[in-house]
């Protein structure tokens, strides 16, 4: 036992066998799917979820749950990135260790470097990042819990944070994943399209599946991401994306309605106070925009 | 001045204004904590959760299960960018962070807290427990944040009931699902004792203030206690404390504090 | 019972102190308790690498640990972080706005305490580069074996903190007789056996203090030569203001 300093030394393992340290194996899940093929999960945002952030959001689909804060505008630092005439934006998505049962370092870790770059290049689409020069955003994302459709997900999740930093925006983002099953062999039918698989539905998909995501701008009937990965015919391809786009329209609403809310309340409480009122509020709890003067980059 | 502007410019003659009346900005008083707020089971993913907010401090904690040879428990807290500004700064997490680790690590394996042989379940395999502990929100005390989260969640934790592994050569354990030959039972984590701890901060005029806020901390030194089974761990990193009179002065506060959060994790 | 090298339980390895065993930075010092040896530079005041690292009131204290062979770990960033807070309470940071001070602590034989001994040579590195200080902050350990009945060490060596059941790392100023940090790891103690270590930890800090301050006053002449002859090298606007504080402080 050493307070600090050089750890102990640790005794040499005697046999080299097969090092014993593993993760049991859980159970294959039966996916099994209630919903309808057409059918999302159940969905929740939440808005300034974290009060020392500029802008956060918090998105809850079935069991996926993901985070997203903003830093920012601050200095864009002088020595490391030349202060440009275009303002910055620093994505980086993280998945917390917990966020699956099957959980592995290495491949989470490759799967944020794909994300921070989809998702760097399509909010830098609708960022009005001109007006920020000389200026940077920080956006993390922390993947708290992975059930499925993550990268849309996060997707709006980021651009609910950025609308909520007050970062001067093109359009609000939303999105949706679709699946496709292909036929099966035995069964008569055509390929199936499932919207919003969950992770045992995804890990239950057989060969030549396919998937695409779809980001869409709601109030500009814009695609701004389109991703799949997985052979797709021409013709399933178009339903696809058209499910995906009405999906994504009604998410958009969702999202839309979600910052209004927010900011009628907030408008509420800035009446509330200026009219001299007395505010009922928790001391433990103050509210954010009482509480938050310093989002940490004067 | 306008008050806002002294809050920020200069925070320390803002406090002393507060601390003269026996209050703080926040409205609590000196040895006031913040509401305390746990949530159990907040992840389907992990065998024990738990998420736990103080005031505006908010923190999740998750626990994964491996097996070992020797069984134990291996916290790990994670201060990561988006919980605040101060720590966009790799440098400036690492050195709390692994301080954090390394503390609750050793507090939580204590004889006294933890007793590892309920870990051990087959021949040599142990179940050794991460606790993986992310501040989502910090706004001061992460010690008691994260102790209390790590509690919580090993609390929470149910281990599952564990087969031999079909058609693998080596010994290899798997979860076991309903109906099938179990060479471990399922079994809840029990702790022996809870080590529960409590922080003061000194304030410039030499107060001290139990549960501080960010600005707290940054003001002065801050003393963590941890009480475990009627004894004292200490750990105070920095600044100045009367040396003769501090502890006395402190532990009788702690200890009737600890009462409280001993009822918070009683709480269903 | 007995310790292995016949000291009592009260009794520190012999201190010693080696000012500025390194020329070229800006204040050096080597500390060691019997063979456990840390060495410890400075350097600054000086512009930040950085501008995030700038304060616009205060100086930025860097505290940089080296193990002594392989790459830093979590142990030492456990150290950095412990000893940035410690410096930080002694070093007047508003004396130098706008600039970052930097630690060096380099570990160079182990042998228990060695917490202790890294704070006490970053400190005495902090006072050879003459940086404006409030107080001093010297650092002991102690371990503490509670069975059969309870015995406190102090300033354990290696062998001696693997018998024990907690130890405790303690850092006093004591000029104003006021605890800068402490930490304990192992077994949770009485409020009795806390106020006891204090109380031998103050004594023994004084000790200590006394052995370095003996050694910096019978350098004082030389090295005050020497810093002159650094302030060229360093060129106009770097800080020299607290040098002359710092050792005024030190002799008196």
């Amino acid at each position: 036992m050493a307070l600090l300093g050089e750890p102990p030394v640790q005794p040499e393992r005697q046999d080299f066998s097969a090092p014993l340290r593993y993760a049991p194996k859980a159970p294959p899940q039966r996916s099994v799917r209630t919903r309808r093929k057409e059918e999302t999960r159940p969905c929740q945002l939440r808005i300034n979820a974290v009060p020392n952030a500029a802008g956060s959001a918090y998105l809850e689909q079935g069991r996926t749950k993901i985070l997203a804060t903003v830093y920012g505008p601050r200095q864009a630092e002088r020595d490391r990135q030349q202060a440009r005439a275009e303002g910055q934006l620093f994505v980086e998505v993280h998945f917390a260790p917990f966020c699956a049962r099957d959980f592995n370092k290495e491949e989470s870790e490759k799967r944020a470097v794909l994300y921070n770059s989809i998702l760097q290049s399509t909010l830098e689409s609708v960022i009005l990042l001109e007006r920020y020069g000389k200026t940077a955003f920080d956006v993390t994302l922390l993947v708290l819990e992975d059930d499925g459709a993550v990268l849309t997900g996060s997707l709006a999740a980021a651009s609910l944070a950025l609308a909520d930093a007050k970062v001067e925006m093109r359009d609000l983002i939303a999105g949706a994943t679709v699946h496709l099953k292909p036929r099966d062999a035995s069964a008569a039918g055509g390929e199936e399209l499932l919207l919003d698989c969950d992770r045992a539905e995804e890990l239950a998909m057989p060969e030549k599946s396919a998937v695409l995501h779809l980001g869409l701008c709601p109030a500009r009937g814009l695609v701004c991401l389109l991703h799949s990965v997985g052979p797709l015919p021409p013709k399933p391809f178009e339903q696809m994306v058209l499910l995906a786009k009405d999906t994504a329209e009604a998410f958009g609403a969702e999202m839309r309605r979600c910052l209004q809310d927010q900011v009628h309340r907030r408008a509420e409480k800035k009446r509330a106070r200026s009219f001299g009122e007395i505010l009922e509020v928790d001391s433990s709890f103050l509210d954010e925009d009482m509480a938050v003067l310093d989002d940490g980059y004067g | 001045m306008d008050a806002d502007l002294l809050q920020r410019f200069n925070p320390e003659e803002f406090y002393r204004h507060f601390l003269a009346d026996g209050l703080r900005p926040d409205g609590r008083s000196l040895r006031e904590p913040r509401r305390a707020e746990l949530q159990r089971k907040a992840l389907g993913s992990a065998l024990g959760s738990a998420s736990l907010r103080l005031g505006r401090s908010s923190a999740l904690a998750g626990v994964r299960g491996e097996l070992d040879e020797i069984g134990r428990i291996e916290v790990s807290v994670d201060l990561p960018p988006l919980c605040s500004a101060l720590f966009r700064e790799k440098h400036r997490a690492l050195g709390q962070m692994s301080f954090l680790s390394k503390t609750l690590t050793e507090v939580l394996n204590l004889q006294s807290v933890f007793d590892a042989t309920q870990l051990v379940c087959h021949g040599e395999a142990s179940w050794v427990l991460h606790v993986h502990i992310i501040c989502l929100n910090y706004d001061g005390n992460a010690f008691d944040l994260c102790l209390l989260a790590a509690i919580a969640a090993l609390e929470d934790t149910d281990l599952p009931a564990l087969m031999k592994e079909p058609g693998t050569e080596a010994e290899r354990l798997a979860i076991a699902p309903a109906e099938s030959e179990i060479v471990a039972e399922a079994r809840k984590l029990v702790l022996l004792a809870r080590p529960l701890p409590v922080t003061f901060a000194r304030m410039p005029g030499g107060q001290w203030v139990q549960d501080p806020c960010a600005v707290e901390e940054s003001l002065g030194a801050s003393v963590s206690l941890c009480l475990v089974d009627g004894r004292w761990l200490v750990f105070h990193q920095g600044g100045g404390a009367d040396a003769n009179r501090f502890l006395e002065e402190l532990m009788p506060v702690a200890r009737t504090s600890t009462e409280k959060l001993a009822k918070l994790l009683d709480d269903p | 019972m007995a310790r292995r090298d016949g000291r009592s339980a009260n009794q520190l390895r012999p201190p010693q102190v080696e000012l500025r065993p390194l020329q070229r930075a800006d204040g050096s010092a080597r500390f060691r308790f019997g063979d456990c040896t840390v060495l410890a530079a400075v350097y600054g005041p000086k512009e930040p690498r950085t501008r995030h690292r700038e304060l616009c009131d205060r100086c930025t204290l860097d505290v940089v640990v080296r193990p002594r062979v392989g790459i830093p770990g979590p142990q030492e960033r456990q150290m950095e972080a412990l000893l940035a807070r410690q410096l930080e309470y002694v070093v007047l940071a508003t004396e130098y706005p706008r600039t970052q001070i930097s630690v060096i602590v380099q570990m160079s034989c182990c042998d228990g305490s060695t917490a202790a001994v890294a704070g006490n040579a970053a400190h005495l590195a902090l006072l050879d580069a003459g940086v404006a200080m409030k107080a001093t902050a010297m650092c002991v350990a102690l371990g503490v074996k509670l069975s059969p009945e309870p015995v406190i060490w102090l300033d354990p060596t290696e062998l001696e903190e693997a018998q024990c059941d907690a130890l405790i790392s303690l850092s006093m100023d004591g000029s104003r007789n006021q605890l800068v940090s402490h930490i304990s790891s192992g077994a949770p103690l009485d409020a009795t056996i806390w106020s006891s270590c204090i109380e031998a930890a103050d004594k023994s800090c004084k000790a200590c203090l006394d052995t370095a301050f003996s050694r910096v006053s019978r350098d004082a002449g030389t090295a005050r030569r020497r810093h002159c002859g650094t302030v060229d090298r360093r060129g106009a606007g770097a800080v020299r203001k607290g040098s002359k504080r710092g050792w005024q402080f030190a002799t008196g």
